[in-house]
């Protein structure tokens, strides 16, 4: 498949693959920690379907959703953008109409002192008061102990924050590690093609992020940055191997360096295969979620490494030899 | 044994990777041991003395609603973290309303309001203006002055007018023997409920309660309770009498009383009843949000009206005068925070999820170790080989959770993810070096392996450090969330590539 007539033919399928991971990652939906919301879990029998019903007979919950939790002890994950009422107060609140706070609260405007402070009184008391009903509800109509229930709340304002930061983390990441490739290689076109090889991994991450609808949280970054790490693992000792030997032709350099790279990848997807079966079977869906993640990831590690990557070095050099 | 990389690691791994063990165990953070985080984002950032003021001002404000286990902390420059081991929906509601909302102070003397938080007007916390601690005798003084407003200058004038009986113990000859009660959220309309052993160790509260020298002037709590305008009831059960005393009203109990047996009865007449741990030296103060007990002093028991008056207090040492000084400055300030703070996230695991996950996250590496052994065993099919591979992926996990043992870093769920991360790179390196070694025998003489070995080294630290650098920016931008997991991947790779890696190539090297 390296050979002189055929090679250049393996840019074709990265090229295809990135579009429609390209066009996938344009799909992904943030989960709450970017876009401000609750999710809840607790120990129960009872079906989504019912829970959902349940909850929105007694409660006017924006965006809510609810699935069953994998694992041993079986469960519930609810998740809502938040009371609607709650929701409208806040944005009033935020909007500085203060006013309307206690109109949509259902309170009386008070007819002296410091407004913003007294509509944010009155919101923050709703708010207890919403949450109090909340978990009394769960507990009474689920026979749950208020000491099982987990659950996570983020303000919109920190998810704009976690938003940032890792767009932050990921654009500075790609930055330092390009740099720091060319600072060994020294070379545009080797560098390059490390760093596309890395990027291609990225971009096949998010767009099986966007393509199985998995919510964008915190965690989902983990393995994208990972993948940064294994992919240059393989990327390196490729271009070592072919650029720095000598012996044989640089087809079969290739090939024995495929020898290698064939294993190191392997024992990482055995590896993410025996961490996915254990930790979806625990329920611990933070580790599962990493490691399917990673996996497509480094699948696509195999594409950009032994395709392109090895492509661009082939070319370099049957051009050096001439 | 002879060789240094040999003896390198494993004296590495007795000393990083066995020994933190046995001085400090592992922590494990919220997501194992269950508890909530609350963040609390600031209205700006803030850094330095004033970001200490204002953990330190949550601390306490929280700690007057008697919770076990509460930690604040700084995270980043406009976050501060609430850890609290407590999962339930409805406490955690209330931490979350106390954070957002401002205190209410109430100075009370003989069982009324002598001045509450609408009275101040200002509080001064400049030195050259009277905000200072000072040499007294064998001890310290400290004083804080503020300003009142003019109906609350009046109404205090009046209420303690000619209400001074000189303390003839005092040096200064100024200290009255009458005193006030400063509150932040005193609880209103409320009874205490003590049975006669409850009682009588807390019989007389001294006067510097916070301070862990014992005052010399003890306070009888009969008196210290009718004097804040709490109620009282010393018994050893609940009948129809204490029933119809504590109706309509809040009821406080010490946590872990036999008292608690009638909660649910109690329940059935009071508006609220409140369990709480004691958290001081006494379960009086706490229970009540007591902050300080003051004395009047002879110049404001005149009758005039005074807009401008000052606390003062006295320490045996500046440290402590300084503390209370500040503590007392912001009680006045009815517990202002400095910047505006908004709780912006919220986050619980209970403890029975905790402990699931802590199982699974442990079976899940054994698992993937195990996985990893079968496809390195298929490829070598050597023991001498897969053996040595094993062991060191092993022990540099161990290594990074003894790291992280010593430092005292928390080990979360993605830190766990970290751990994983690093091992899958190590394992990734040990194969470079044993197809550079191993191809090398077959094909050339034994003097090529060491140049070989050393190509295969150049390789892991290029990647080893380009893995670091990606993982750079996660540990120093993030908020936490993911720092553990960059924390143990960077610990990870420069464990493997200047410990486990070298000793793995030497190892190979004479294995050829």
């Amino acid at each position: 498949m390296y050979s002189e007539k055929n090679y250049k033919m393996l840019f074709i399928p990265p090229v295809i693959i990135a579009v429609i991971f390209l066009f996938f990652a344009t799909q992904i939906e943030p989960g709450i920690e970017f876009t401000g919301g609750t999710v809840i879990s607790f120990p129960t029998n009872v079906s989504p379907v019912q829970v959902k019903e349940d909850l929105s007979s007694r409660f006017d919950l924006e965006e809510l959703k609810a699935r069953s939790s994998s694992g041993a002890i079986s469960g519930i994950i609810i998740e809502f953008k938040g009371e609607r009422t709650l929701v409208a107060a806040e944005e009033a609140y935020k909007s500085g109409d203060y006013q309307a706070v206690f109109s949509t609260l259902g309170e009386p405007v008070p007819a002296e002192g410091n407004l913003s402070e007294l509509a944010f009184k009155v919101y923050n008391e709703k708010k207890t008061e919403f949450k109090s009903s909340l978990s009394s509800f769960i507990t009474e109509t689920y026979h749950v102990s208020s000491k099982d229930i987990s659950s996570r709340e983020v303000g919109p304002s920190l998810g704009a924050v976690f938003l940032s930061q890792m767009q932050n983390a990921l654009i500075f990441s790609f930055i330092l590690m390009s740099i720091l490739v060319f600072v060994f290689f020294r070379k545009v076109l080797v560098s390059f093609a490390v760093i596309q090889a890395a990027v291609f991994d990225v971009i096949v991450g998010l767009g099986f992020i966007g393509m199985m609808k998995i919510p964008l949280s915190l965690a989902a970054v983990a393995p994208l940055l990972m993948l940064i790490g294994y992919s240059v693992d393989t990327d390196i000792m490729l271009s070592e191997r072919v650029l720095s030997r000598k012996e044989g032709s640089p087809e079969n350099r290739i090939k024995s360096a495929m020898r290698t790279g064939f294993t190191m990848t392997g024992t990482t997807l055995a590896a993410l295969v025996a961490l996915y079966a254990a930790a979806s079977f625990g329920g611990v869906e933070t580790l599962a979620m990493i490691a399917m993640i990673l996996f497509v990831g480094l699948l696509g590690d195999l594409v950009s490494t032994w395709c392109t990557n090895a492509s661009i070095l082939l070319w370099i050099s049957r051009r050096r030899k001439k | 044994m002879k060789n240094i990389r040999t003896k390198l690691y494993v004296i590495s791994f007795i000393v990083i990777g066995l020994l933190p063990f046995a001085i400090k165990p592992l922590q494990f953070g919220m997501d194992f041991t269950g508890g909530t985080i609350i963040n609390i984002q600031l209205s700006e950032p803030v850094e330095g003395p004033e970001k200490e003021v204002l953990v330190r001002v949550l601390q306490d404000r929280l700690n007057s609603f008697g919770l076990k286990d509460m930690k604040v902390r700084p995270g980043g420059p406009d976050f501060i973290m609430v850890e609290v081991a407590e999962t339930d929906p409805k406490v955690v509601a209330a931490i979350q309303k106390i954070i957002g909302e401002q205190g209410r102070f109430e100075a009370m003397f003989e069982g009324k309001v002598l001045l509450g938080s609408d009275g101040i007007i200002g509080v001064v916390s400049d030195p050259t203006r009277g905000y200072t601690v000072s040499r007294a005798g064998t001890g310290y003084m400290w004083s804080v002055p503020f300003t009142m407003s003019t109906s609350a200058a009046k109404q205090f004038a009046n209420m303690v007018a000619g209400k001074c009986t000189l303390d003839p113990s005092d040096p200064s000859g100024s200290q009255c023997m009458e005193r006030t009660y400063m509150f932040i959220d005193r609880p209103q309309n409320a009874v205490i409920l003590l049975t006669p052993t409850e009682y009588e160790a807390e019989k007389e509260i001294p006067e510097q309660f916070n301070q862990e020298s014992p005052s010399n002037s003890k306070i009888p709590l009969e008196e210290l309770l009718q004097d804040s305008d709490i109620g009282l009831i010393v018994t050893g059960t609940v009948d129809q009498q204490v029933l119809d005393q504590v109706k309509n009203k809040t009821v406080i109990l010490k946590e872990g009383s036999p008292l608690e047996e009638y909660i649910s009865l109690l329940n059935s007449s009071a508006s609220e009843v409140q369990v709480k741990p004691q958290t001081g030296n006494y379960f009086i103060p706490g229970a009540i949000n007591l902050q300080s007990i003051v004395r009047l002093t002879s110049a404001v028991t005149s009758g005039e009206v005074q807009y401008d008056l000052r606390i003062t207090g006295g320490a045996s040492n500046e440290e402590e005068a300084i503390a209370e000084r500040d503590r007392t400055r912001i009680i006045l300030d009815s517990g202002k925070l400095p910047v505006s703070v908004q709780v912006s996230g919220v986050s619980s695991v209970s403890a029975s999820l905790g402990k699931e996950f802590l199982y699974y996250s442990g079976v899940a590496g054994l698992a993937a170790i195990l996985a990893v052994g079968m496809v390195i065993f298929f490829r070598y099919k050597k023991p001498k080989i897969v053996g040595p591979m094993l062991m060191i992926s092993v022990s540099e996990a161990v290594m990074i959770l003894g790291m992280a043992a010593w430092i005292g870093w928390q080990l979360d769920l993605p830190a766990v993810a970290g751990i994983i991360a690093a091992v899958g790179t190590g394992v990734d390196h040990l194969i470079i070096i044993t197809d550079e070694a191993v191809k090398g025998a077959s094909k050339e003489k034994r003097a090529g392996i060491a140049s070989r070995i050393k190509k295969a080294v150049n390789i892991i630290m290029m990647a080893a450090f380009t893995t670091i650098i990606a993982m750079f920016p996660l540990f120093t931008l993030g908020l936490g969330v993911l720092k553990g997991f960059a924390l143990t991947t960077i610990l990870g790779s420069l464990i493997g590539v200047f410990i486990a890696r070298p000793a793995y190539a030497e190892f190979v090297r004479r294995l050829v």
